[in-house]
């Protein structure tokens, strides 16, 4: 009861009974409802430096690693006028709430991301509250929702959010 | 005997560079100091793209360019194939570091010590330890290996010095394998004997394709599965005016040249000099107990900056700039041009003075200078082209130039004995029995001559043993080009006849010698500076072609990088300083109308296109002309440098200045001796 209280508060219209099932099934993914103007998925994965350590505060690690990036296609980079290394405004948008979380980090030009998706390594942020972490950068999660759509509660349901990238 | 190699997979390396935190960690390297790097490619367009990378140890060349330009022996190969750093003989030069065309040399900017991960003082962290002291640093690395038993593991422990990989030698004596080997995990590091057809690296190097990074440099890395007439007319015209004056013992009405005459003017002049030097040896004092980290100079490569900056500019800006003594003295000499007497001893001072600033510069830009001083004696190595740059131009050059100042000095060092001074011991010593008959006139001519004949050589090989330092190194573009050694010779011949007139310009003013240093004297230097600019900037034009025609990549690039980028400010301005001298000398040379002024104009013009060459010439080809794709780099100097280069040019001056008020600049005309 408590967590439909908490969602009517946000501004949940509906909860997601339907995820409740024991069998598989498929729905439009909830980032799918946010407005075209935020037209690229994020993705998030773990670097290999950072492994063990799970975050970088170690300096001997960081040092292979140093600072948080956005990885982006080039082609994507050029419609946006975002040259290799500029900073940039990431903004991820909860399709069922409307609230909007933003992050800035410097972009890195990858032919290996598609186009239409950007990705941030973990690892890095502030959650670590490490003082030898300052200045390294952002994490994804920031930009991650919970809450009703982007929370699974079977094991079939992603939480990615669809996010907008400007220069800063 | 062993002969160890590395071999290196690159169908299986993963990025996950688990070597270079290994090799970290077993060799104790400071910050910054990547002796092993994993480079990253990626290659292709969405969504054909591919991903793969290298990892780059020190190749460990059987040819290796390092070991051949050490001047000392530190950078040695051994038998079983590693290539050592003896960080014991090492004394910073940096040579090694220019010459490697993998960019695997690191130097320690500053103390060790002081650039690990983290502040080992911090009291806090005693809490994190326990107690116990960090860094750990590895016993082994302090011990001395091989036959030769020299220390070559580890980086050494003062900064100063130059340290790259040495494939663990420490664990290698002991059987192990390398650090790095060790660590990977997908088994794309492998090692072992070449000459055992059992190893590992034998037999994979007989299974699979391999190649040998940047094979066309020659350097076989390991594989990848890679200066009186005077005996003719002078004599005759001397004999009638000389003997009669010195017949009748004429005295000279004091000293000529304000010798000895101490005004208000040249002492607030030598006070500011001085008041330069001591800025330099302040500056130099810092750079001595900091480290050269206080300069803008750092690493190639990973670094991504130049460790040979302004201080290896000077050098060769000095030992360009002696060109002058040498030159005016052998023309003098060989070919009757007696037009040039008034400023054959300025020009012979400057030569002296140049050369002792260029050794200076040398020493302040070396990480251990007194180890220099005493290893560049017990261990030179003729292999190497400073060994060219020491004996040849700061022995050869300075000694032969000061033998001809001591000789050519004889006969007014004898005039100015006559007079009762102060320094009279000195002229005498200097006169050293010096009689002015025909006899002594004729030897003394004779011994001019043939020293001007043993230098005139020693003019071109000085000079292109300093244009080898850059035009040998296969791994720099840009400096691996047969036109450095002319190159380098023309253009000591522009900065130094361009600094001679400026300086007999205003010798001329202070002295007032308008008659004797007079529109004939500053014609024919000023001819010739225009030559010698038109051949310089015809060197210049065949570079520039050379290189964009086809060029390689790397040339290409760093051409783009001179005409159009980084540098094109300075490239342009050089050129401009260079071509408004030409045009002025070439008119009034077609117009026969010579201006005193604009020659002069010329001379100061030159030199500073001169230092921007040089600068040109020395910086681009290490921060943008590696030959493995590294980032591009900048150099910015410092206060620090700046203010080194300032105490040495007001050394320089202040010797100039104090010899003038020592012995005649010009030689004491014979008006002088005779009956007032």
């Amino acid at each position: 009861m408590r967590y439909r209280d908490e969602m009517r508060k946000m501004g949940v219209a509906e909860i997601y009974w339907r995820d409740y099932t024991p069998l598989p099934t498929w729905r439009t993914p909830t980032m799918e409802g946010s407005p075209p103007e935020y037209d690229l998925y994020l993705t998030s994965y773990k670097l290999i430096e950072f492994k063990q350590s799970r975050a970088s505060q170690i300096p001997l690690l960081a040092e292979l690693a140093p600072k948080q990036r956005l990885e982006i296609n080039p082609k994507t980079a050029k419609a946006r006028a975002i040259g290799d290394g500029e900073e940039v405004w990431v903004e991820s948008h909860n399709a069922v709430t409307g609230e909007t979380r933003r992050v800035k980090v410097a972009a890195r030009h990858s032919e290996s991301m598609r186009p239409d998706t950007v990705g941030m390594p973990h690892h890095y942020g502030e959650v670590a509250r490490h003082p030898w972490v300052e200045g390294q950068g952002p994490t994804p999660n920031t930009l991650f929702f919970t809450g009703e759509g982007y929370v699974t509660n079977t094991q079939d349901q992603s939480f990615h959010v669809k996010v907008r990238v400007y220069k800063a | 005997m062993a002969r160890y190699g590395m071999v290196v997979d690159l169908d299986r390396c993963v990025g996950c560079r688990a070597c270079m935190e290994a090799c970290k960690v077993e060799n104790n390297t400071p910050r910054a100091n990547l002796w092993m790097y994993v480079f990253r490619f990626e290659e292709g367009e969405y969504p054909d793209t591919k991903v793969w990378f290298m990892p780059r140890p020190c190749m460990h060349c059987d040819n290796a360019p390092c070991v051949k330009v050490c001047p000392v022996g530190a950078r040695y190969k051994r038998q079983d194939g590693l290539v050592a750093t003896d960080w014991e003989r090492c004394i910073g030069c940096r040579f090694c570091e220019v010459a490697c065309p993998y960019g695997v040399n690191y130097f320690n900017w500053k103390s060790p010590s002081k650039s690990y991960y983290l502040d080992w003082g911090d009291k806090d962290l005693s809490g994190v330890t326990g107690g116990d002291s960090p860094p750990y640093r590895n016993p082994d690395l302090d011990r001395p290996y091989g036959q030769e038993q020299r220390r070559i593991a580890g980086g050494g422990r003062v900064k100063g010095v130059i340290e790259k990989c040495t494939f663990c030698v420490q664990r290698v004596e002991k059987g192990l394998l390398p650090a790095c080997v060790a660590a990977c995990p997908t088994f794309t590091l492998r090692f072992g004997d070449l000459d055992d057809p059992n190893s590992v690296v034998s037999r994979l190097l007989q299974r699979k394709r391999s190649f040998r990074l940047l094979e066309e440099a020659g350097t076989q890395a390991t594989r990848i599965l890679r200066g009186r007439s005077s005996a003719g007319r002078g004599s005759a015209a001397d004999r009638r005016g000389e003997s009669e004056g010195m017949s009748v013992g004429t005295r000279v009405e004091g000293l000529p040249y304000g010798i000895a005459r101490f005004t208000f003017g040249w002492l607030l002049l030598i006070g500011f000099l001085l008041a330069l030097v001591g800025l330099g040896v302040y500056a130099y004092a810092l750079q001595y107990s900091e480290g050269e980290v206080v300069t803008g100079m750092r690493d190639i490569g990973t670094m991504g900056g130049a460790p040979w900056g302004l201080y290896i500019t000077m050098v060769i800006y000095f030992v360009g700039v002696s060109f002058a003594g040498i030159t005016v003295a052998a023309l003098i000499r060989i070919l009757n041009l007696e037009r040039l007497r008034p400023v054959s001893r300025m020009a012979e001072l400057l030569t002296v003075i140049a050369l002792i600033l260029a050794a200076l510069s040398i020493l302040a830009d070396l990480g251990q200078p007194l180890r220099g001083i005493v290893n560049l004696f017990l261990y030179a190595r003729p292999q190497s082209p400073f060994f060219g740059t020491f004996t040849l131009v700061i022995s050869g050059y300075l000694f032969a130039s000061q033998v001809y100042l001591y000789l050519d000095g004889r006969r007014d060092a004898a005039i100015c004995a006559r007079t009762p001074s102060r320094l009279q011991w000195l002229y005498r010593l200097w006169a050293a029995g010096y009689r002015d008959t025909q006899a002594e006139r004729r030897r003394h001519a004779r011994a001019s001559f043939w020293l001007a004949i043993a230098i005139v050589p020693l003019l071109f090989t000085a000079h292109s043993t300093l244009g080898f330092v850059f035009g040998l190194q296969v791994g720099r573009p840009g400096w691996f080009s047969a036109l450095q050694a002319p190159g380098f010779v023309v253009m000591a011949g522009v900065s130094g006849v361009g600094l001679l007139i400026v300086i007999a310009a205003i010798l001329r003013r202070v002295l007032s010698e308008r008659e004797r240093l007079n529109l004939a004297v500053f014609r024919w230097l000023g001819n010739f500076l225009m030559v010698l600019t038109i051949t310089y900037l015809y060197f210049m034009a065949v570079e520039l072609i050379t290189a964009t025609y086809i060029g390689s990549q790397s040339e290409v690039h760093l051409m783009d990088v001179a005409l159009r980028g980084d540098y094109a400010w300075l490239y342009w301005l050089s050129v401009v300083s260079m071509a408004i001298p030409v045009a002025l000398l070439f008119i009034q040379f077609v117009l026969r109308r010579h201006r005193i002024g604009l020659i002069v104009l010329s001379g100061a013009l030159v030199n500073m296109a001169a230092v921007g060459k040089r600068i040109l010439i020395v910086v681009p080809s290490q921060t943008h002309g590696t030959l493995l794709p590294y980032l591009p780099g900048s150099y910015s100097p410092t206060w620090v440098e700046y203010s080194v280069i300032a105490g040495l040019l007001g050394l320089g001056m202040s010797l100039y200045v104090l010899f003038m008020k020592v012995f005649p600049i010009m030689e004491v005309p014979k008006r002088a001796e005779g009956v007032r």
